[in-house]
């Protein structure tokens, strides 16, 4: 089974080390709040799903709520809680899932292996051909359809 | 003319006929024979002992209507032994069974004069008690050592005189109850019962308890009840007795014998009294013949010194256990779980073969070497007990885009066929060119050319050749019985074809 306790980073500097040491895995980063339902959801798939992809991905959680995260809540202008963000080697990496924001995802996924499914195809893909936006509509109805715009990453 | 008497003779292709005939026609019989010369009669009596039975019955019945009494039994005693030698000359005589009248000529170990050295000794060193002054010389000089050898070969010696007894107790009881023996293995437990029981003919008179097991004792006593044997003569059954007493007496001095090499066993050998005990060590070395026999044995023949035969006799083997002798009393094989015990004593055989080799040369005197084999054998079982680690499940692989490696072969080419396109489905799609379908329900050209019917002739295909096959193997293994009542419609390939 293996749920492992996802780490919580509460420290800018902390934050900056994940993004920053993380090569070659896509990096998850939730923003959100212990206290939401939302996000306690997304936290046990998150958790329940980060043993079986932990070959290709961490996951880690951010706390809202402490004044260093601010700076980055500001950054990627976070208002609704649970947010994930998705890093490759770095790279921020944009989503399309069929709201107009595609910096991240927002609100929990319906089951653990969409979720799994985002990771992979969005990760890899840019792994591998450099594309760094991905278009993904997994709440509309139930399947996952990937297509990719080809935007090389700057 | 006959030959100067000698004892070489067996009774045993003769013992059949006896039943024939009653014990005082049985004697005039003998004198007849002796009489008769050997090669009318006997000439006849070819390879096989059914043969010889039944000339000789027939014989012998044809005598008994020109039987005339006579009264000088004790006379006929010569001629009796006589005569049977002579059978015994002319019929091959088996040279292990040696029958005698006489035990003193079976037995001779207890009349030498090493026997009575060497318990007198034993005796001796018994009552004084363990003596270890002489730990650091070497081991052959010591004259307890040589005792000790001593010891050993007699205690072969006597077993070997036992199966000796127990042949000619069997001989002489065989009269009396001759399924007895196939019932009562061990010579010296057969010893005992024979000796219980005497010339008694009702069996519940008789009490076996603590002799055999209860379950052997009802089934001696069933069937006592319906033996084909009769009563012993009174002087057989002295020397029966005596025969028992004699073999019980000595299995008693190999018991004493044994026993002064157990004391003893620690100075012998250490090495092994660590491993395995010094009562099994004491009897490991005694059934092997000495420290040195032990010790060029491989572990495989360790393993199974003093191993029993199973016992028979109808009762289910479900407790039989697999091959493993004296080590089975072992302190460590006997801590074992069960499920362990098989490799449990290979590793015991193993490890106190080599204790005993160390002990042969006397390479380890004070046993360190044994102690610590028993300690590595104790961590081997400890870590066999141990439950596998607890499997975690692999996290998924990295994603990757390579094509998948496809197999090919003529294996892979068969499963295929399973869920390739039959015929059918493949007419089933395409449709003739300006022909319109005939059907709505999109069947193309499967029912076209007025056949009138859905079924297509086609060579057979594999996949439905298979089923078939299948089918049949299933519904005709299982009832065979009721063979002429399956339907054949339910085997026509026809049938099959339309279950696409």
């Amino acid at each position: 089974m293996g749920s492992m306790l996802l780490p919580t980073l509460r420290r800018k500097r902390e934050v900056d080390a994940a993004i920053r040491d993380t090569l070659d895995k896509v990096l998850v980063l939730r923003f959100g709040r212990a206290a939401d339902a939302a996000c306690l959801h997304l936290d046990d798939i998150l958790a329940k799903s980060s043993w079986d992809i932990s070959k290709f991905t961490t996951v880690a959680l951010v706390d809202m709520d402490s004044e260093e995260m601010q700076v980055y809540v500001d950054y990627f202008d976070i208002t609704l809680v649970p947010a994930t963000i998705f890093f490759f080697n770095a790279h921020h990496m944009k989503m399309d899932s069929g709201t107009p924001d595609h910096t991240k995802w927002i609100g929990s996924f319906s089951s653990k292996q969409d979720f799994i499914d985002v990771v992979e195809v969005s990760g890899l893909i840019v792994l591998y051909f450099s594309i760094s936006l991905t278009h993904t509509s997994l709440l509309c109805d139930k399947q996952p359809h990937f297509s990719l715009s080809t935007r090389p990453i700057l | 003319m006959r030959g100067p008497p000698h004892r070489l003779l067996h009774r045993r292709r003769v013992a059949g006929v006896r039943l024939f005939a009653s014990s005082r026609a049985r004697r005039q019989i003998r004198i007849k024979r002796a009489g008769r010369s050997k090669f009318g009669v006997l000439a006849a009596a070819e390879k096989t002992s059914a043969k010889i039975m039944a000339s000789l019955a027939d014989s012998f019945l044809a005598d008994l209507d020109e039987l005339s009494d006579n009264e000088a039994y004790p006379e006929e005693e010569n001629a009796e032994a006589v005569g049977v030698e002579e059978i015994g000359d002319d019929e091959m005589p088996y040279p292990e069974s040696l029958n005698y009248d006489d035990l003193d000529s079976v037995s001779k170990l207890q009349k030498t004069q090493r026997y009575s050295d060497i318990m007198q000794k034993v005796e001796d060193a018994l009552q004084k008690g363990t003596d270890f002054s002489n730990q650091g010389s070497i081991l052959e000089e010591d004259p307890e050592y040589q005792l000790i050898v001593d010891c050993n070969a007699l205690s072969v010696d006597i077993e070997n005189e036992i199966i000796i007894i127990h042949n000619f107790i069997r001989d002489k009881y065989r009269l009396k109850f001759p399924e007895l023996e196939s019932l009562v293995h061990r010579p010296i437990d057969y010893a005992r019962v024979v000796k219980k029981i005497g010339n008694e003919m009702d069996l519940t008179l008789v009490d076996l308890e603590g002799l055999l097991p209860s379950a052997i004792i009802m089934v001696i006593s069933v069937t006592a009840s319906t033996t084909s044997g009769k009563l012993l003569s009174e002087e057989n059954l002295v020397k029966t007795i005596e025969a028992c007493d004699r073999a019980l007496t000595l299995d008693a001095a190999k018991k004493k014998v044994l026993e002064f090499v157990e004391s003893r066993m620690g100075y012998i050998a250490p090495n092994l009294s660590a491993i395995v005990g010094s009562t099994v060590a004491s009897k490991l070395m005694g059934t092997a013949g000495g420290l040195g026999a032990l010790a060029k044995m491989p572990a495989c023949n360790v393993q199974l010194l003093g191993a029993k035969r199973k016992n028979l006799a109808g009762f289910s083997t479900a407790t039989s256990q697999f091959r493993v002798g004296y080590l089975e009393q072992t302190d460590v094989f006997q801590s074992t779980p069960p499920a362990l015990r098989t490799l449990a004593c290979r590793l015991i055989a193993a490890k106190s073969t080599l204790a005993a080799r160390i002990d042969s040369i006397r390479g380890d005197p004070t046993g360190k070497a044994g102690r610590s084999l028993l300690e590595e054998i104790r961590k081997k079982i400890e870590k066999w007990k141990e439950p596998p680690p607890a499997k975690l499940p692999k996290p998924l692989p990295v994603p990757d885009f390579e094509p998948k490696k496809k197999r090919g072969g003529c294996r892979l080419r068969k499963m295929k066929e399973r869920y390739a396109q039959t015929d059918m489905m493949k007419l089933a799609n395409r449709m003739q060119f300006g022909v319109p379908e005939e059907s709505s329900l999109g069947y193309g050209m499967l029912g076209q050319a007025g056949s009138g019917k859905l079924c297509v002739s086609t060579a057979p295909s594999k996949l439905a050749a298979k089923v078939a096959k299948k089918f049949k193997e299933k519904s005709y293994g299982s009832s065979g019985a009721t063979f002429g009542l399956t339907s054949s419609l339910a085997f026509t390939p026809v049938q099959v074809y339309i279950s696409f």
